[in-house]
């Protein structure tokens, strides 16, 4: 029955010109705004649907790791039911893309061993971006590349650094006028405007700096893959909208002030991301601040979040 | 921490994104100010409220802080990597001919403001000219936004990687010896050559080439300010300072780097702990128990809970193991902080003996 049960799924699960199709979600956000527990708690989320879900990070070492108490490298290892989380560095994905296109594994490694290379992927910041996103879209380019879920949640990197492994396979593309690698790169561009494949949630806090960094890269995001990314107001205190006439009695005075103050910096940062129009993908999503210094706690609280979404501002 | 300013003559903030770097950086500047040192604080992409208070929200050359009385001097200047990069190469570059051929190389135009280490370069090669022009007593850098502590560190490194001479000079098709070491190398080459060649068509090698080329002018010149702002760093009269968040991550994170810097021989001085709770917080059951009655009375049971559930927030993350014993902890100042006054503010808190 259970062996069924699977074939039912994969027979449901959609496919692109015959090649399997998983749902892409990149998270991103300014740094210190929870974007990957965000990240971690989406993918719980969309588990919680009944999906299998992968939980990607990028880079040469673990944030989830030491914060779920997990052995988390480039072999996904199991978290919760249905998420298996693994880390993605550039050279691993280099390494996979150049071995395949090699055909034998020994010239890959002598490549990569090979200090001109090292030079060279340091040299053009797009080839290392591109290895990540050739990694990630593989399945869906190639029918020789299987990646068995429904899922993929990256917790991508923060604002500069995300806008450019967006833009990287176009420049690519221009760049390299023909080979393998320019039919790839127009590929990729292809898939990341794709909404039926990928998904992009932005995430901001209610202050200053977040808020303009999000407003800009919403915009901008949009301009690179033609779909406009949902936002997410993380962190957010449910305050009495009374909040200014309260009188301050003395010994809650400076509580009672601060919470005006947020009161009124909430008020303002949200109605700038409203402002963004038809640059946000949905309605503002507000999270609110889980106050637990527990890992597990402050990500099923999340995930409680994003399901409901119940306080949206449209 | 008034020592830390005192004996030092480059101080650098280091510390991953949104833990707030550049405003801590600013009010150690000020507080060196009050010292009476000539200070310089460099910043990356401030906030726009704060390179206003700064003086440097329409200017890229370093500025005197405007509104200031105090003992010594505070300057301000922001690190505009594609332009510093773009002055260093006019700078160094031995013809016009190459200026123009490298700036119109598709690579170098992504390399200026993306490669991995052109920002760290920047920074690094306009703190080493400012701690040497003999202009400051003490210049305080605050570094690019990275998603680790670390990347700062290992940013040279990977660009000095780019700029070996050996790797220069096989682009350029110059062999750098006789014997099996230099046909080890010709090999890996032509295998690199090959392999990119397959995957990305000729065009791409050509611009590769193009841009080696053009740089292997002024390579060199790359590879010696690398170096000497790496001794700038090791100096004992540079100090690190690591700020950070109270979460466990971050505070783990903070943990790794300090073993980082310890084994590079570099020398992390000071961690703070930025925004660890609100002023607001209560210290002591007594001041507990009084702000829970008044909000009951006053404003309902709605914000009395939550001030509760704030509370004990804030208290367990006061509590987080961590490894540091001379952690120094700041509160989350009032709202954002705007205005030379608000810099004074926070500035007290660090520095109270300034």
């Amino acid at each position: 029955m259970q062996a069924n049960k699977t074939t039912d799924q994969r027979a449901q699960r959609p496919s692109l010109h015959g090649r399997a199709v998983h749902r892409i979600v990149f998270v991103t956000g300014k740094g210190g705004v929870g974007k990957s527990a965000v990240a971690a708690a989406t993918a719980l989320q969309y588990a919680r649907a009944g999906h299998s879900v992968l939980l990607v990070e990028l880079g040469s070492r673990s944030f989830y790791g030491p914060l779920l108490g997990l052995p988390v490298d480039d072999v996904p290892v199991p978290w919760l039911e249905n998420i298996g989380v693994v880390r993605w560095d550039v050279e691993g994905a280099l390494r996979e893309y150049i071995t395949h296109y090699l055909m034998f594994k020994a010239a890959a490694d002598k490549i990569l061993g090979n200090t001109v290379m090292k030079a060279l992927v340091a040299a053009a910041p797009s080839l290392a971006e591109l290895a990540m996103l050739g990694k990630l879209t593989a399945p869906m380019r190639h029918t020789w590349y299987k990646r068995d879920v429904d899922v993929v949640v990256i917790d991508a990197y923060a604002t500069g650094q995300f806008m450019a492994l967006l833009r990287a396979p176009r420049g690519l593309a221009q760049t390299a006028s023909s080979g393998p690698m320019h039919t790839h790169s127009t590929e990729i561009v292809r898939l990341l405007g794709n909404p039926d494949i990928c998904e992009y949630r932005l995430v901001t806090l209610a202050e200053e700096m977040p808020i303009s960094e999000a407003c800009e890269m919403a915009g901008e995001i949009r301009a690179e893959t033609g779909i406009a990314p949902k936002v997410y107001c993380n962190r957010l205190l449910d305050l009495p909208a009374d909040m200014a006439d309260l009188p301050a009695s003395a010994a809650a005075a400076p509580f009672i002030a601060h919470m005006q103050r947020i009161a009124k910096r909430q008020r303002t940062s949200l109605a700038a991301l409203k402002r963004l129009g038809s640059d946000r993908g949905g309605p503002v999503r507000c999270l609110p601040l889980i106050p637990t210094v527990d890992a597990d706690e402050l990500l099923k609280g999340l995930a409680d979040a994003l399901d409901s979404v119940s306080r949206v501002v449209t | 921490m008034r020592a830390l300013l005192e004996n030092h003559r480059v101080i650098v903030c280091t510390g991953s994104g949104g833990v707030g770097k550049t405003t801590t950086a600013a009010a150690l500047g000020v507080a060196a100010a009050r010292m009476g040192k000539r200070v310089l604080v460099l910043t990356i992409d401030p906030a726009r409220r704060l390179a206003t208070t700064l003086g440097i929200a329409n200017s890229s050359d370093d500025v005197r802080v405007p509104k200031q009385s105090y003992a010594g001097e505070l300057y301000a200047g922001t690190i505009d990597s594609a332009r510093i990069f773009a002055e260093y190469i006019q700078r160094h570059a031995k013809s016009q001919e190459t200026v123009d051929r490298l700036f119109a190389n598709a690579l170098y135009q992504q390399m200026a403001t993306t490669l991995s280490g052109s920002q760290e370069f920047t920074s690094l090669s306009k703190l080493y000219d400012a701690a040497t022009s003999g202009d400051y007593d003490l210049v305080i850098l605050d570094t690019p936004p990275a998603a680790h502590a670390a990347d700062f560190l290992h940013a040279p490194a990977k660009l000095n990687a780019v700029f070996d001479s050996a790797i220069v000079s096989m682009f350029m098709g110059r062999s750098s010896g006789f014997g099996l070491a230099a046909s080890a190398w010709k090999q890996g080459m032509k295998l690199v050559l090959g392999a990119l060649n397959f995957l990305t068509g000729s065009s791409f090698v050509a611009t590769f080439n193009d841009f080696f080329s053009a740089i292997d002018a002024i390579a060199p010149d790359i590879r010696e300010t690398n170096l000497a702002a790496h001794e700038l760093l090791l100096a004992r009269s540079t100090a690190f300072v690591l700020i950070t968040s109270f979460d466990a991550a971050k505070i783990q994170e903070g943990e790794a780097f300090h073993d980082e810097l310890a084994a590079a021989g570099y020398q992390l001085k000071k961690v703070i702990v930025n925004r660890a709770w609100p002023q607001w917080t209560p210290f002591t059951e007594a001041e507990q128990n009084a702000a829970q009655r008044a909000l009951k009375s006053a404003s309902g049971p709605e914000l009395a809970t939550l001030h509760a559930r704030l509370s004990s927030y804030y208290s367990a993350r006061a509590g987080l193991h961590t490894r540091f014993d001379d952690l120094m902890t700041v509160p989350e100042m009032d709202d954002d902080i705007v205005g030379l006054p608000a810099l004074e503010q926070l500035a007290s808190r660090l520095v109270p003996d300034a």
